[in-house]
């Protein structure tokens, strides 16, 4: 693939193609995101408005006050152990799909993206239908005399690691699948012929190849989770309300505290980015040490 | 191959998590056909009850159609700006390139609930209160990284050999994007507007601080609802759009193969 250099275009038309589209981009996201980084240092008073002060004093509240404080802890906690929970379920079918010889990989394919394209509420509802205390895992559960009254799942801890756990497997399978199918069957079957047995394979060769596919499904799906909003919004409860993007929503919508709501955005972005920045490098060192090994290998 | 217990826990845990993955989606149209107001699974009894009921009830219908005239306008501006963006980062070569492309990605990379923050303070100072239009340049921002993507991935396959030999015989520059290009990278342009057009449609976060009283969008008029009422009508329209969604993902596979789409082999 090789970018062409020289354009049978006027030279200077790109500007002309440019123009448009970083017009709408850089007046309807970049200026709102200055007028929100703005805000952020701006003081709002209840009934009175937004003062136009310059202040630390928002971003000194949420660091200070251990309701904010912790509700970020929880917030980038809940992203790690569904991280871990969705790898779990994830590999095993991105490792199926990329390494079997199964013939109609075509419905696999299928039966992965239509839970993956459904609404997002609509996926909500069926485990709020699932779960409810009249659900049908209560009624299964009190049946086999596992618990003894129903229990609350939903608009609990549990509830939401689920549902969050549900909606990231076939982004994570999807993501996974691709680094997969990269590692050559020929060292697979080297590793066989000199003597490895599956386990071995699976714990020398598969898994130390696919670290790079699982590291950036890995950040995809976290930076996904700790900027969630609907699921904890609808099926957290009180606990959801701790959620950093849901402190925000009701700080914005509720108290009306635009400027208090604004730091919680500046602080919610600026913990995503470095988590991108910070761990895609990681990733580019460990697509090198991929290299290298392969180079081994061979 | 032959059957190993490790071949053999794989495929079970395979048989699992796609149980699981269908579980929530089969109960939901399951219960669609309940004669009563249980949402108990299996239903007491068939009956379409509930699919007369929301389509006698104005509000699904309603929203429904706000979400496909949104998602209509803001794919058909996402490809526009799609196509005018990917033919200067594919075609040209300038300074700052990297941080432009960088900028039409932001919307991916930042929060949607931020984006959405962001969007709604900007048109309150405005005093934009053109609701249709607000949501709109939302799903337009929110949608445009993905037309570019798909737009830019079939022009850098594409050889410039041809725009040249075009521009060589004596086509003008829009002779030769109508004619010549156009074609050739309609794969590209199909594939995003459609993707457009289904993230506009599915999108909560970022409608839910656009919207007005007339424009409420179906998936937000969905969670509304539940808001204050838990009965099968909300399964019933859940099942028309899973149909839909698994009519679209099985024609999809049909005629360009998904796996071409989704970038695995």
């Amino acid at each position: 693939m090789s970018a062409p250099m020289k354009s049978p275009f006027w030279k200077r038309t790109y500007i002309l193609f440019l123009a448009p589209p970083l017009l709408v981009i850089t007046i309807f996201l970049i200026f709102p995101l200055f007028i929100l980084l703005q805000y952020s240092f701006r003081l709002s008073v209840p009934g009175e408005g937004m003062k136009m002060v310059f202040t630390l004093s928002n971003y000194l509240r949420f660091f200070t006050d251990a309701y904010y404080l912790n509700g970020l802890w929880i917030t980038l906690g809940t992203g790690f152990v569904v991280v871990v929970i969705t790898l779990l379920f994830a590999y095993p079918v991105a490792y199926f799909y990329a390494k079997t010889r199964f013939r109609r990989r075509g419905i696999l394919l299928i039966m992965l993206l239509s839970p993956f394209y459904t609404n997002v509420i609509i996926k909500i509802f069926g485990w709020m239908v699932l779960l409810g205390r009249q659900g049908i895992v209560n009624k299964l559960l009190v049946s086999f005399h596992l618990i003894d009254r129903p229990f609350e799942f939903l608009y609990s801890y549990i509830g939401v690691i689920l549902i969050m756990v549900y909606i990231h497997i076939p982004m994570m399978t999807l993501l996974l699948i691709g680094s997969i199918q990269n590692i050559r069957d020929s060292l697979i079957e080297s590793a066989r012929i000199c003597g490895s047995k599956n386990l071995g394979v699976f714990r020398d060769i598969i898994l130390p190849l696919s670290i790079p596919g699982i590291l950036s499904g890995s950040i995809i799906v976290y930076t996904s989770v700790i900027a969630a909003f609907i699921i904890p919004l609808m099926v957290g409860g009180d606990w959801g309300k701790r959620f950093i993007s849901v402190m925000m929503y009701t700080h914005m919508n509720v108290t009306q505290n635009w400027s208090f709501a604004s730091a919680i955005a500046v602080i919610l972005i600026i913990t995503s980015l470095t988590i991108i920045v910070t761990s895609s490098k990681i990733v580019k060192s460990m697509k090198l040490g991929v290299l290298i090994s392969e180079k081994f290998a061979r | 191959m032959r059957s190993s217990p490790g071949k053999l826990l794989l495929v079970a845990s395979n048989v699992i998590v796609y149980a699981f993955l269908f579980l929530p989606l089969l109960i939901v149209v399951g219960i669609s056909f309940s004669p009563t107001y249980q949402m108990g699974f299996p239903p007491e009894g068939l009956s379409l009850r509930w699919f007369k009921y929301i389509f006698d009830r104005t509000e699904f219908t309603d929203a429904f159609y706000v979400s496909v005239i949104v998602a209509f306008f803001a794919s058909v501006f996402a490809l526009i700006m799609g196509v005018l963006c990917s033919l200067a980062l594919v075609r040209y070569k300038f300074r700052g390139k990297t941080f432009i492309e960088n900028i039409f990605m932001m919307p991916i990379i930042l929060p949607t609930v931020v984006t959405g923050v962001a969007m709604l303070q900007f048109f309150s100072i405005m005093g934009f209160y053109n609701f249709w239009i607000r949501l709109i340049l939302g799903h337009i921002i929110i949608t445009i990284p993905y037309t570019i993507r798909s737009i830019s991935a079939s022009l850098y396959g594409l050889s410039m050999s041809y725009e040249e030999a075009s521009l060589v015989m004596g086509a003008n520059y829009i002779q030769t994007f109508k004619n010549i290009l156009m074609p050739l990278i309609k794969p590209g342009i199909i594939a995003g507007s459609l993707l457009a057009f289904i993230i506009s449609f599915d999108n909560v976060t970022v409608s839910l601080f656009l919207i007005g009283a007339k424009t409420v969008t179906l998936p937000v008029r969905i969670m509304l609802y539940l808001d204050w009422q838990f009965d099968p009508s909300v399964a019933a329209i859940s099942t028309i759009l899973i149909s839909l969604t698994v009519i679209g993902i099985i024609i999809a596979e049909r005629i360009v193969g998904l796996a071409n789409i989704m970038k695995v082999e």
